[in-house]
């Protein structure tokens, strides 16, 4: 069969805007979200910093509490506890979808799976809040 | 209530403009008109040129699906007086190639939608002495996914499709879906082989919008999920038991 390459007509491709996070609601929560595993992982590094502090004394531990308690480290770490509630929030809500799609043939609801994961949070909270006031 | 109302639409002809421009007309406000009635005034009393999809006019053909005020509707359904005083802007639908005006190219998704095989798949031979029966327990598993219409406002919702255009996309996951989950099918080894590829499941990113602009309450993230952890059920079971594991 013959081709007629100009009969194709000509297309408007749209250009993809790196601002398309600012769109919409939506979008904005789902940067959120991904931008908050950065501080999930400072606050393991901190948490480490701490374990460390703690083996190496406790002068060594009466040091990293004077540099937590510069008012730039209460700031940082305010932002990051914002961020990593955020972080616990929204993954916990994604819980259902990722492990539990179906419950007897059916989507599973939201708190179902999620509660555990906000029960567990708590928990895990209270003990070690527990044993850093303690300490 | 105001008389008229203003509708920026979205103009596009491929003959003479480089990209699409903005155009305004004044159409009547009518309680009871959607924005699809708008455009048809316009068609048929302001300027014939423009150029839009539409057909059924009860958002089951899904053809008039259109980017209004800056989010996916069908315009067969979106009551056009929410917009008052106005202006109403109407765009074709997001990440598509634009034909002209409104009207979207929709060949990507077209071959998209048939690689992910939305038939039922047997794989007996012969055809069976009577119909395959099933439940209503075992339609309900599926039920939700077969209401897809193929407006693409999932599509176009999806940021995922905009950024990587191969992404197999929700809508044609969704269908995929609804033949996996469907009793009678043998076919979720053939479809799994396709959309475990990195741009089939694994680019989507559960960002969760095109469930939220599904007109039919489809929920093509959930199908994904599902299709997520299938694909790695599948691949831990090839792991351990490379013998016979599928």
């Amino acid at each position: 069969m013959a081709s007629f390459p100009h009969s194709q007509p000509r297309e408007y491709r749209p250009a993809f805007s790196n601002w398309w996070w600012l769109g919409r609601r939506n979008y904005l929560i789902f940067i959120l979200r991904e931008f908050s595993s950065i501080f999930v992982g400072y606050f393991l590094i901190v948490t480490l910093w701490q374990v460390c502090a703690l083996a190496s004394g406790p002068d060594a531990y009466a040091n990293f509490q004077a540099d937590m308690r510069n008012p730039w480290m209460i700031v940082l770490n305010l932002i990051a506890l914002a961020f990593l509630v955020l972080h616990t929030i929204t993954w916990s809500r994604l819980v259902p979808r990722a492990f539990f799609p179906r419950r007897n043939g059916h989507p599973t609801d939201e708190m179902t799976t999620a509660l555990p994961s906000y029960i567990l949070w708590a928990v895990a909270t209270i003990i070690i809040a527990a044993f850093i006031v303690g300490a | 209530m105001a008389d008229t109302i203003v509708i920026e639409v979205a103009r596009f002809s491929p003959e003479t403009d480089a990209e699409p421009r903005f155009q305004s007309y004044e159409v009547p406000l009518r309680r009871d008109w959607m924005v699809l009635d708008a455009l048809n005034y316009i068609k048929d009393r302001l300027d014939g040129s423009l150029t839009f999809r539409w057909s059924c006019r009860m958002g089951i053909c899904g053809s008039c699906g259109m980017v209004v005020n800056g989010y996916e509707r069908l315009t067969c359904e979106t009551l056009l007086s929410q917009f008052a005083p106005g202006p109403v802007r109407v765009e074709p639908l997001r990440h598509f190639p634009v034909a002209r005006d409104l009207v979207i190219d929709m060949t990507d998704f077209l071959e998209k939608l048939t690689k992910v095989k939305p038939w039922i798949v047997r794989k007996d031979k012969t055809p069976p002495a009577r119909e395959y029966l099933q439940t209503p327990e075992q339609l309900a598993t599926f039920k939700q996914y077969s209401h897809c219409i193929n407006c693409m406002l999932c599509y176009s919702a999806c940021p995922v499709y905009g950024i990587d255009p191969h992404f197999t996309g929700p809508a044609a996951l969704a269908l995929a879906e609804r033949y996996n989950l469907d009793s009678r099918d043998q076919g979720s080894d053939e479809r799994l082989d396709v959309l475990s590829q990195h741009d089939g499941i694994w680019d989507c990113t559960v960002i969760g919008e095109c469930s939220e602009v599904c007109p039919k309450e489809v929920d093509p993230s959930l199908a994904i999920q599902e299709f997520k952890l299938a694909a790695t059920k599948e691949w831990y079971k090839s792991f351990l038991m490379p013998w016979g594991g599928k």
